[in-house]
């Protein structure tokens, strides 16, 4: 009965078999000290694991301690973080599902506010509560929002040493255990400001043209399918749109994919935005239910290439229909997994595809299992 | 109050912030020694993110045949406080949930294989262990349990005491102790599994012998600012067996002992058992001992639905509200019910993000 349901069947990219199509979105904990994973994460991904979830993507971890968001960022670029990302992953791993993990640079947008301080830029305030600030790097020095740092731009050499930051990230995963890398190019990160006019004004091969501003995202997808193995997916994030007049565009983005993909990128995750004065992201955008959606289907259709939907999807009937009409190939939760660590259960639960609690983990199941019957005999 | 569910709630030192507790459930995912697994960090580390106020971990074994099966958590070696206080100080966080553990002795029930293996006794020769009971009754269709002679219950006293103290070290808020279900502690409660002539059996000042002995030593020996709290079974539901009237002078007594509250569970010590189960059908003998007894108590049992939760303590039927298979099924519970009865959700710091009533702040 399983098969009847998309969101419950299997897909399989390179040697990697996801158990469902639900992808926990990356979204950042901000929980991190000194770059390191800690029990607060261990709880926090083990848990939607146990949920059933059938890709569990850890947020966004950075190459280099520069590239950290903010002081509560995660870090994946010494062999001394590697331990705790390996038990992480053996945690994931022993609940049936797939572990991800998003690899990033946080460019102009670092040495930022955790989102619950404010999401700005480090204040008197934050630093004195003992708040590092560092100087973020771009590819111009152009700051992301009046009042923010005014990033330092990156020299060819940097540039260089960056594209190899980022395979040793990579590098660094696929050794901690972790079944795919998606590599950040969304959201206004660094990455992304290469790829947008909006923040990219260099005159050098990494600007100017489309085909220059792709060249470093691109350069790093081709270093990434190099080094890693073939049986290991990487997929992309990327901002679909801007939102902004005179940004980043939809078509832009299917060329975008359309090289991803002969780079050897598996999947295109798409949101958007990340560019707009306040806040990391879309927050102060009219969203609503699916509006990210048509970015998935369009990139899918056009590029031929998969792609995964994010951004507001609420139920699992929303979430298989996405996937009937063709509009993406996996669909990625965020808050409301945040809300309901158990979503995925639930709708199997609601679908009418798991009545006797088979998709949860033993110690649950049997006690859940019990309970329903003396409910039903009530 | 509309929304006493989400009203503090104080025991001695310890204010906890609502009436919401996690109940005690076995997870049978130990490690052979007893230890906890990355398995409890995870269940616990998310249930103490759920909004509760207290979440009491599963019952944990005070000597190693003092186990339900082989799987269980135990507590008679030092070596077993440091994944405990890991998870106690993964709880050290704002908005998250106080920390309180159960200490058991399974007695004649123990020695089984974990119940989605079957949950058959099991042989020493397949890792199992002699049994203890208050008398040398079996569980029907179990072996017979070693009665144990007053140098035996010293002994086992002392091993709860040590436990006790490991407890402490690993930083546990509150301790409740496993009188219920037909475990050590019941079997000498219950006149149907105690048959001893000796100052431990016949009447009921008898039969509450050694389980009050063992909660007087161990309040004793807690921190005064500390809470400890007791779980019993209010009725065996087998005629002649303990019943509330029973549970009421138990109450009585513990209460005089500095007991904080006691958790209305209920059965457990024989098969014959005729329970109705259905919602909230342990509340109403809690509300009689607590009535009759004055001392605090716990409700628990099919008490998953918020409304009917926050009703049972509007009506003065009892003073906490324990959730058991409502947080496995929904390890956010108490936020939804948050929701529902307009009380305060306690969300850590990252999961902001999600509360409904911030959803447009940025992420």
């Amino acid at each position: 009965m399983s098969n009847d349901y998309l969101i419950f069947s299997p897909i399989s990219f390179r040697g990697v078999t996801l158990p469902n199509r639900i992808v926990l979105s990356p979204m950042a904990m901000y929980i991190a000290e000194e770059a390191a994973l800690n029990d607060f994460h261990m709880t926090h991904y083990g848990k939607f694991a146990m949920g059933g979830v059938g890709l569990v993507t850890v947020e966004q971890t950075a190459v280099c301690r520069r590239g950290r968001i903010t002081n509560g960022c995660l870090g994946l670029w010494s062999e001394d973080h590697l331990p705790a990302f390996r038990r992480l992953t053996d945690v994931i791993h022993s609940f049936g599902s797939k572990a991800a993990i998003q690899i990033n640079h946080g460019g102009r947008k670092a040495s930022a506010q955790r989102a619950w301080q404010g999401n700005g830029p480090l204040t008197a305030d934050d630093i004195a509560r003992g708040e590092e600030l560092w100087q973020p790097e771009g590819p111009s020095d152009l700051p992301f929002a009046p009042g923010w740092p005014v990033p330092e731009a990156m020299t060819l050499d940097r540039i260089q040493l960056l594209r190899r930051e980022f395979v040793q990230t990579a590098l660094l995963a696929e050794r901690a255990g972790f079944d795919i890398i998606e590599l950040h190019l969304a959201h206004g990160y660094l990455l992304q400001s290469f790829l947008t006019p909006l923040a990219n004004k260099r005159t050098d091969a990494y600007g100017g043209s489309l085909e220059n501003r792709m060249r470093l995202p691109l350069e790093i997808a081709r270093d990434l399918r190099a080094a890693l193995s073939d049986k290991t997916p990487v997929f992309a994030r990327i901002s679909a749109t801007d939102w902004i007049d005179g940004g980043w565009t939809l078509e832009d983005s299917v060329v975008l994919a359309e090289r991803l993909k002969e780079a050897g990128v598996d999947l295109i995750d798409c949101s958007s935005g990340g560019n707009l004065l306040r806040g990391a992201t879309n927050s102060n955008l009219a969203r609503g239910p699916l509006y990210q959606v048509p970015f998935a289907e369009t990139v899918r259709r056009r590029a031929n290439v998969p792609t995964m939907a994010v951004g507001m999807i609420r139920t699992g009937a929303e979430a298989e229909q996405v996937l009937r009409d063709g509009k993406a190939d996996l669909v990625a939760i965020g808050r409301q997994l945040l809300f309901n660590p158990s979503w995925v259960q639930h709708c199997a639960q609601e679908l009418g595809e798991d009545p006797d609690f088979s998709r949860w983990p033993e110690p649950y199941g049997w006690w859940l299992s019990k309970w329903a019957k003396a409910l039903a005999a009530v | 109050m509309n929304d006493l569910l989400f009203q503090p709630y104080r025991m001695r030192e310890l204010t906890l912030p609502n009436r919401i507790v996690v109940s005690p459930m076995a997870q049978y995912s130990a490690n052979a020694d007893g230890l906890v697994t990355d398995w409890h960090l995870v269940h616990y580390g998310s249930l103490s993110l759920s909004g509760a106020g207290l979440v009491i971990m599963e019952a944990t074994a005070v000597v190693p045949e003092g186990r339900v099966s082989p799987c269980c958590l135990g507590l008679w070696d030092d070596a077993q406080v440091e994944g405990l206080r890991r998870i106690v100080n993964f709880a050290r966080r704002p908005n998250a949930s106080y920390m309180g553990i159960q200490l058991a002795h399974a007695g004649r029930k123990a020695s089984v294989a974990q119940p989605w293996k079957g949950g058959a006794a099991l042989s020493e020769s397949e890792g199992g262990w002699k049994l203890w009971g208050a008398s040398a009754k079996p569980y029907p269709g179990r072996e017979e349990p070693i009665c144990p002679d007053a140098t035996d219950l010293e002994r086992i006293t002392e091993s709860y005491l040590a436990s006790l103290r490991r407890a402490d070290e690993a930083g546990f808020d509150l301790v409740e102790l496993h009188a219920a279900h037909g475990y050590f502690l019941n079997t000498f409660l219950s006149p149907l599994s105690n048959s001893r002539d000796d100052q431990w059996g016949g009447d009921i000042e008898g039969r509450m012998r050694y389980p009050l002995e063992v909660f007087r030593r161990l309040r004793e020996a807690w921190p005064a600012e500390k809470p400890m709290g007791v779980r019993i079974s209010v009725t065996d539901w087998v005629q002649g067996g303990w019943d509330i009237a029973s549970s009421v002078v138990f109450a009585e007594r513990l209460k005089v002992l500095g007991c904080d509250y006691v958790a209305i569970s209920s059965g457990g010590i024989s098969p014959d058992q005729k329970i109705t189960v259905g919602p909230a059908y342990q509340v109403p003998a809690a509300a009689e001992v607590r009535a009759q007894s004055g001392l605090p108590v716990m409700a628990v049992g099919m008490l998953s639905d918020p409304d009917v939760a926050n009703r049972v303590l509007i009506e003065e039927k009892a003073d906490l509200i324990a959730v058991g298979r409502g947080m496995l099924f929904n390890p956010r519970w108490a936020w939804h019910a948050g929701l529902t009865l307009k009380g305060e959700m306690r969300v850590a710091d990252p999961y902001l993000r999600c509360h409904p009533s911030l959803r447009n702040l940025p992420r």
